[in-house]
């Protein structure tokens, strides 16, 4: 038994983050994950700021899955100060959190083609993924961390000329990944690299309770939170997901899903061309405890908070899918025969790791129980 | 061989050469978007600023500090792009309308925006002495006057302080910040934590319950004890949960809670924020201690005013008695009248100098000296006023005492003369 130490630097890691291999020559038989190195305690200086503070640091969680997260923490607040937001704010979240979507998803697949040594895809993805990041400066007016969102609405309104322009490139986008998702789905060197490597079957995946594209891939189609929630009711909307459970069936729904988001922005835009008034309300704000949950591009994204009168974050808890989903890790080594097929597969269930080092278990020293926020 | 002729005769051609030489890159690609928010912050017209430190205190990674500008006589704000994050917030924030970034002013200016601010200002009512100073020296209009009570609206205040420093009185408008408030939420965690896990609860400071368990025995054999409840089980009394470490049961005041649940937390009885009561107490003070805004409290508090040099004083040759001053004052014993003149005067040691009978005066006969004069006139006054009161009562006192004499000496006469 040997092990391979990758990380906490390394090339084909996006965030630091150290993975122990134990190999038997070259067959991979289990993995040590370690972390820790990106925790910043992002929670603990939320606590005392004011709510549209703490928004823009929410915003910073994350660097890749920015906007849904300050989409989820309004909503929060929304959800539990009876705060009714527009028409119009609805679809504008949506068009912004499907475009958002698409640019992690491209992201993901681009570094998954990477470790497959398949780099035209990659830079192809890319190279399509910018005109996404362009229609959301042209919306937002930032590219990455936008801050859109404020509690009871958005910040600005679309204009005539942005709608067209948007319909415009999404025609083009949309050629464009017809081409690149044929070439992954039909190319002989990416079915030997892909398919059935990394399988995480249902009872494996009810274990870990994994969540986002890695259960849909696995033949979860009801993980989507998107089916739950208000925005989406109104549009129509299914979600993509597949049996198998390997790194091709992973990387496959995303793919699906990224079409099925240009739809959606789609059907967005027609709706709000149809709706009138403003796009923010006043956000009258009790001290009340509540929790809300969005469907992320990795999965359930769950936002608990308790605020004080006039908007005060008192405490808040962040949860996010990558923790589950890394448990989920161990169990697809099972199928990984070689060294690059165990690190293209840790890139195929889209890791974020800063997003991941937030969390806090107390251990009695006494008894050695541990606790969690409930009890508290 | 064959291929560099061709490339020669490629590199000579008209077309090659002329697009060669006027190469450049295409406009949409370094030209950004109209709605594109530019770091840093510009400022469109400093001489409208009204140095409010909105924007220092809306900003949430503390991009902007104020400075002193000598080209404009006032603090202007400072911008660092490295700390920038084009988020916007100082920009709806501020209440000119001098800040600009991209297009975002010019766009959001029509809609709703709630006002983030590190300093949260929260007005006292049983300091409060209605004076109306904080109200019309307010900037943004965020102060509002009904049913008799004084409100600041959270959504509009930029938090300029302006309004604690007009109020006479000291600490009725309080501040609290997010660094004050954060410790605090902490401490309470930490008290929260130690109530956990050491199991105190109310029952185990009733002197009726467990006898043993209050002297702060642990490891104690339980073995011979019938206790129902396994929780007061060795007890261990932490020194910061001491009872009877304050005289009286606390009361909170309405105005100033903001209900964040600090005082629930710590409290090893009951507190209900819905109703604001303490329902059950043992007096170990650690809710005063959590409280940001000091709206749970024991004992009277006291007017103290700020202003000790000047005092207001009446004027009594133009005073014409007609009382209105004393109406309007809201301060107990402030304003009383004098029995010898009928004329109001002002006691400078209940006095918080608000200026409200100042502005009420319909002959502006109140004046604002130092506080020696005034001090002088209300001994001088109120030494008459007693002694007049003490003539009084002695008249009074003669006068009665008179009539029951009277009414003796005639039953005499006439149980004398047998009438």
């Amino acid at each position: 038994m040997n092990v391979i130490p990758i990380g906490p630097i390394h090339p084909i890691l996006k965030e630091p983050l150290r993975i122990k291999l134990l190999v038997e020559g070259e067959n991979v038989k289990g993995a040590e994950i370690d972390m820790g190195y990106v925790h910043r305690g992002i929670e603990r200086i939320m606590e005392g700021k004011s709510y549209m503070k703490g928004i823009h640091l929410s915003e910073r969680v994350c660097g890749i899955c920015s906007y849904i997260h300050t989409q989820t923490f309004a909503e929060c607040i929304e959800h539990m100060c009876n705060i009714d937001t527009p028409e119009k704010a609805g679809h504008l979240r949506v068009i912004t959190t499907e475009l958002e979507r698409i640019h992690s998803h491209l992201i993901a697949a681009a570094v998954y083609n990477l470790t497959i040594e398949h780099e035209t895809i990659a830079m192809w993805m890319l190279n399509a993924r910018e005109i996404v990041m362009n229609l959301l400066e042209l919306i937002t007016g930032n590219r990455v961390n936008m801050g859109y969102n404020v509690v009871g609405g958005v910040r600005l309104d679309l204009k005539k000329d942005i709608i067209d322009q948007v319909y415009k490139e999404l025609d083009l986008f949309e050629d464009d990944m017809n081409n690149i998702i044929e070439v992954f789905r039909s190319g002989p060197m990416i079915r030997l690299r892909s398919k059935d490597i990394g399988r995480l079957g249902y009872k494996e995946l009810m274990k870990t309770r994994a969540a986002g594209p890695v259960a849909r891939a696995s033949g979860i189609p009801e993980s989507d939170w998107r089916l739950r929630s208000d925005l989406y009711g109104q549009y129509n909307f299914k979600p993509c997901w597949r049996s198998e459970g390997d790194n091709f069936a992973r990387m496959m729904v995303r793919h699906e899903e990224i079409m099925v988001s240009i739809d959606l922005i789609r059907q967005a835009l027609d709706m709000y061309q149809k709706c009138s008034g403003p796009i923010r309300t006043k956000a009258i704000i009790h001290a009340t405890e509540g929790e809300y949950r969005n469907e992320a591009h990795r999965g359930e994204v769950y936002y608990k908070m308790a605020i004080t009168e006039g908007g005060l974050i008192k405490r808040i808890i962040i949860r996010t899918p990558t923790v589950m989903n890394l448990e989920a890790y161990k169990y697809m080594l099972k199928t990984c025969p070689t060294v690059p097929d165990a690190v293209a597969t840790y890139t195929s269930i889209d890791p974020c790791i800063s997003c991941t080092e937030r969390t806090i278990i107390l251990k009695d020293v006494i008894t050695g129980k541990s606790t969690n926020y409930k009890d508290f | 061989m064959s291929s560099s002729i061709w490339y020669l005769y490629e590199f000579v051609r008209k077309k090659w050469l002329k697009r060669f030489a006027n190469a450049k890159t295409e406009k949409e690609a370094y030209v950004p978007p109209e709605r594109y928010r530019r770091i840093p912050v510009s400022i469109d017209q400093p001489d409208n600023c009204i140095s409010c430190n909105g924007c220092y205190q809306s900003c949430p990674s503390e991009a902007i500090e104020m400075q002193y500008s000598e080209e404009y006589g006032k603090n202007l704000p400072v911008f660092f792009p490295g700390s920038c994050i084009a988020c916007g917030n100082c920009v709806e924030t501020c209440p000119t309308g001098v800040l600009e970034q991209g297009t975002l002013r010019k766009e959001a200016k029509q809609y709703i925006w709630t006002v983030p601010k590190i300093n949260n200002y929260i007005i006292d009512d049983e300091l409060c002495v209605k004076c109306d100073s904080c109200r019309r020296i307010c900037p943004v209009n965020a102060i509002t006057y009904e049913n008799n009570v004084y409100r600041i609206k959270s959504n509009d205040c930029v938090g300029c302080n302006r309004c604690a420093t007009a109020c006479p009185v000291e600490n009725a408008i309080k501040s609290y910040n997010e660094y004050e408030l954060s410790e605090k939420i902490n401490r309470a965690q930490n008290l929260k934590f130690l109530k956990k896990s050491k199991k105190i609860k109310y029952e185990t400071f009733n002197n009726n319950s467990n006898t043993e368990n209050i002297e702060g025995i642990s490891n104690k054999d339980n073995t011979n004890d019938d206790t129902n409840d396994n929780n007061i089980k060795n007890i261990l009394i932490v020194e910061e949960y001491a009872p009877d470490s304050i005289d009286e049961i606390p009361r909170i005041v309405s105005s100033l809670c903001i209900k964040c649940n600090n005082c629930v937390d710590v409290c090893p009885g009951k507190i209900d924020l819905n109703e604001l009561n303490v329902l059950e107490c043992v007096k170990c003070g650690l809710c005063i201690e959590v409280c940001p805004t000091t709206a749970i409290r024991t004992g009277k508090v006291v007017k103290k005013t700020l202003n000790t040099e000047n005092c207001y004083i009446i004027n009594e040759d133009k005073c014409i008695g007609c009382r209105i001053c004393s109406k309007a004052c809201n301060v107990e014993n402030a304003i009383s009248i004098s029995s010898e003149t009928n004329m109001p005067y002002i006691n400078p040691d209940y006095c918080v100098r608000c200026g409200l009978c100042h502005r009420e005066c319909p002959v502006d006969a109140i004046d604002f000296p130092e506080t020696s004069e005034s001090e002088k006139l209300n001994k001088y006054r109120s030494v008459r006023g007693n002694f007049q009161l003490l003539i009084e009562k002695d008249l009074e006192n003669y006068a009665k005492n008179y009539v029951i004499a009277k009414d003796e000496i005639l039953e005499k006469g006439k149980n004398e003369l047998n009438l």
